[in-house]
């Protein structure tokens, strides 16, 4: 219950921000102005539409949970807001899970509003809107849940400008650690192959989330892609949240 | 028979040393603190700026973990989150979320103590009554004053109903109302049978309201006790202020006592009561009228500064 | 605000943006205008881009693509090579493998245009490995073996598998069915027929799969008369002359009928023939002569006085003899109808 409060607390804040409905204006305006590309496509506007909306979900989600993220505990210790909640009987823990699951019930609904904008967008248009269209967003929504994961942790150790630097990087190279495994030829075998690999498995893989291109072109995506995953991006986040809770256990504030 | 009494808030031995990370040079803030306050006491906590006291407060509350030593609230160990079921905080310069209204900043709290929703709506009742915030219980605390935000600090803090007060500076910053406003609260809350403990470093208003002191010198209690205890009271010197003498004579005739003139008079001070009066049967005979006659006794402050200078 | 300043400031800012704008169009007239291929040197390798594209590959592989379309039409017009559409084609669909009409378009142009039917070959099969499930881009490779390698040996056959895959998905249109049969017309692909109408019994449309079901039964029949042909052969080699009937080629001395029905006969000259496969031949083609009389009707407003009218009014290349040895159409000129 006292995560609860937490949680309806950062969602209350969120929504309260002016900077959200920026945001959410500039994807919807994303959305429908994708369509302006798809006229000199020849016959693959629909595609683009989707592309986009897609893109827009994931870009503007990632704002949120890195610009929001990176501060969320941060802001909190910087304006004392803190004090009196940490004064109170509360597990710091329940403090650091509930700010994130406030966060991640923003990033929902986010991502649930403009889901629906762009289908309903799509549908007007004369396309049509398939399971893996859902699952492509429900993997991007489980992609800002890690990301988020990661600015929550970073945003109890470090300010909010250099967590977001890290999490902006992570972000970019999480998208490229498939370079790391796809090596010249002349260094399978060596150690700078293991060293690799183990970066690999160590840097969060957000390319699995990403089946963007199989929704937009209607290609179907095997249940258990999208069950592991699931998994996967369940698993790291939770290690990521747990490390967050220690982190900021012993932290004085 | 002998009646146990559980003391409100016990330290042992509390040391806070901040350690920066470059190099490992530590400054200690708090050094070997040993704090008894007793149940349903009103316990002022004096220091100058930087002596300690909200780095004690903050130990209290669990913000900050102690280096060393220990402490109790309520005889429950402050790790224990029990501990803090106990404590009503009001931070010094309380800080809200901008965006909430009192009324959603009392619930929040109050469900972060554990109430339900009607029991939060309760305490609404009640506290937006006895501080006065029924008007602006729907207005943004954004654009409150400093004034406001102290009704509703004390608010927060005196949600759930917890039987220790813990206020850091509760008036530093206000005005002559809001001073007012916050020791009606603490004077109160004593009659409700609540522990008081807060800190200043405003020793007048300490003065009024404590029964017991404690001043904390560079991380270090130097001395606590009942305030008529701890100050002997004594008389100084006593101010007499006098008019209808002639001008001039005054200061001719009594040149020993005589300190200036004003408006209100020729002003006079001696050191003893036998003096005075002696000064005063003078004044008389030559014509003179008394205006005023103020024994002065050592204040908290004179006190408090000569404690600084004993410790050192 | 005052009225004085509600005027003014709206005023500074239209008077600012005047300035922007012009300033703007300054710059573009006055800056080195890059071209679209010089800046096409400087797209990184494809392998790179995909990594670091933050999982927008997806969007960046539309704008080449549309990047791509604008050169193309460029180039186009001044009928110059495409020296950057294989590279540009490879990018965006390393990009976004399941781009179809990319590898489609791709494979078009650089056969047609470039006439480098090698690239176009190359790139439409990557599409297919990646995209097993779409018609266009098997078909397109069929028209490459059609069209740039048609005086190869063996284009033939290869276009027809690869025709055959494209139908097999059961969601091309007709035209490109048709397209599959006319090329397999007189070769005994039996097998990658078989293939094709198979896969055709797997399509969402009703009428793709009932022709499937129809066509796997004729491909039977059409067996059964290449193996009674080979037993005519064997017959002939033994005995020197053609047998009297069918009958005496089976055991058990009668020929049964086919699936549907119709019969097997020896038409003159000792080729097995099916009357099924003959019917629907007629019927095909007598639709064929019934639909150009009727456009000729529409055109002139009588009926045509003989059916080589339609031939040498364009209508038709020649009349489609009948499917029967020995049987001729009936036309009546008064009501227009073919027999």
């Amino acid at each position: 219950m006292r995560i609860l409060a937490v949680a309806k607390n950062t969602f209350r804040e969120a929504v309260r921000d002016k900077v959200l409905y920026v945001l959410l204006f500039l994807a919807a305006a994303a959305i429908f102005g994708s369509k302006a590309l798809g006229w000199i496509s020849i016959g693959q506007d629909i595609k683009i539409v989707k592309d986009i909306s897609l893109a827009a979900i994931s870009v503007f989600g990632v704002l949120i949970a890195i610009f929001v993220g990176a501060s969320l505990i941060y802001k909190e210790i910087d304006k004392r807001t803190l004090y009196i909640i940490l004064a109170r009987p509360i597990h710091r823990y329940e403090f650091v899970i509930g700010k994130y699951l406030g966060l991640a019930a923003v990033l929902a609904v986010v991502t649930v509003a403009m889901t629906i904008v762009a289908i309903a967008y799509i549908l007007v248009l004369g396309g049509d809107v398939d399971a893996v269209f859902l699952e492509a967003v429900l993997l991007i929504y489980w992609q800002l849940l890690l990301i988020t994961a990661l600015a929550t942790l970073l945003s109890s150790l470090a300010s909010p400008i250099l967590g977001a630097i890290i999490v902006f990087s992570v972000f970019v190279f999480g998208n490229a650690t498939g370079i790391l495994v796809d090596l010249p030829e002349q260094l399978r075998g060596t150690s700078t192959e293991w060293i690799f690999r183990l970066v690999y498995y160590v840097i969060p893989n957000l390319a699995n989330f990403d089946i963007k291109a199989e929704a937009a072109n209607g290609v179907p995506v095997t249940g258990a892609y999208v069950v592991w995953a699931l998994a996967y991006g369940f698993i790291y986040t939770a290690m990521l949240l747990v490390v967050a809770a220690a982190a900021f256990q012993d932290k004085d504030v | 028979m002998e009646i146990q009494r559980v003391n409100a808030i016990v330290t042992h031995g509390l040391t806070k040393t901040y350690t920066s990370h470059i190099g490992r040079s530590g400054m200690r803030a708090l050094d070997g603190l040993d704090l008894t306050v007793a149940e349903n006491e009103v316990f002022g906590f004096l220091g100058r700026n930087g002596a300690g006291k909200t780095t004690t407060i903050k130990i209290l509350c669990s913000l900050l973990h102690p280096t060393g030593g220990r402490a109790e609230i309520m005889g429950r160990d402050i790790r224990l989150r029990e501990a803090r079921r106990a404590i009503g905080f009001l931070p010094e310069n309380p800080y809200f979320y901008e965006y909430l209204t009192p009324r959603e900043t009392l619930h929040f709290y109050g469900r972060l103590s554990g109430l339900d929703t009607s029991a939060c709506g309760r305490e609404w009742d009640k506290l937006s009554k006895l501080l006065d915030l029924t008007e602006i219980g729907d207005q943004r605390i954004r654009g409150f004053s400093k004034g406001m935000r102290q009704r509703v600090g004390c608010a927060v803090a005196l949600v759930g109903d917890p039987p220790v007060l813990i206020l850091d500076e509760p008036m530093s910053g206000l005005d002559p109302l809001g001073r007012r406003m916050v020791r009606e609260v603490i004077l109160r809350m004593r009659d409700e049978g609540k522990t008081v403990f807060f800190s200043s470093h405003l020793l007048s208003d300490v003065e009024q309201i404590c029964d017991r002191v404690g001043v904390l010198v560079q991380g270090k209690l130097t001395v606590s006790g009942r305030l008529n205890e701890l100050l002997t009271r004594r008389i100084d010197r006593i101010e007499i202020i006098a008019t209808g003498l002639t001008e001039g004579a005054a200061a001719a005739e009594f040149a020993e006592a005589f300190e200036r003139h004003s408006e209100d008079g020729d002003h006079f001070s001696v050191t003893e009561i036998g003096a005075a009066n002696r000064l005063v049967e003078r004044i008389l005979a030559k014509g003179g009228r008394l205006f005023l006659f103020n024994p002065m006794r050592e204040s908290l402050e004179e006190y408090f500064m000569r404690q600084q200078e004993e410790s050192r | 605000m005052s009225t004085r300043r509600r005027i003014v400031i709206p005023l500074v800012v239209i008077l600012a943006f005047a300035g922007i704008i012009t300033s703007q169009q300054r710059i573009d007239a006055t800056r080195h205008k890059e071209d679209l291929e010089t800046s096409l040197l400087y797209l990184p390798n494809e392998r790179l881009l995909t990594h670091f594209t933050g999982g927008l590959s997806c969007v960046v592989a539309d704008v080449l693509w549309i990047q791509c379309i604008q050169y193309t039409a460029k180039r186009f017009r001044s009928e110059e090579k495409l020296a950057w559409l294989n590279h540009m084609c490879r990018t965006i669909t390393r990009l976004d493998p399941y781009f179809v009409a990319v590898y489609r378009y791709g494979g078009v142009f650089l056969a047609a245009v470039n006439a480098d039917d090698t690239a176009s070959l190359s790139l439409l099969h990557d599409g297919i490995v990646n995209n097993p499930d779409t018609w266009q881009l098997p078909y397109e490779m069929a028209s490459v073996y059609l069209l740039n390698r048609r005086e190869e040996p063996g284009s033939q056959e290869k276009a027809a598998a690869y025709l055959s895959m494209a139908v097999a998905t059961g969601k091309a249109p007709r035209m490109v069915v048709e397209l599959a049969k006319a090329v397999m017309a007189g070769k005994d692909l039996f097998e990658i027929e078989r293939t094709m109408w198979e896969g055709m019994l797997e399509s969402d449309d009703a009428f793709m799969r009932q022709l499937a079901e129809r066509k796997l039964v004729e491909l039977g029949i059409r067996e059964t008369c290449r193996g009674f042909n080979d037993a005519v052969r064997q017959y002939v080699a033994r005995h020197g002359e053609l047998p009297p009937n069918l009958d005496v080629l089976v055991e058990g001395g009668t020929v049964p009928p086919d699936a549907l029905g119709g019969r097997y006969f020896m038409a003159p000259g000792g080729v097995v023939r099916n009357t099924t496969l003959l019917d629907a031949e007629v019927a095909e083609r007598r639709e064929a002569i019934q639909d150009a009389i009727q456009r000729f009707h529409d055109a002139q407003g009588r009926w045509p006085l003989a059916l080589d009218h339609l031939v040498n009014s364009g209508l038709l290349d020649s009349v489609p003899a009948h499917p029967y040895p020995g049987r001729a159409w009936h036309y009546d000129p008064k009501s227009g109808a073919v027999d």
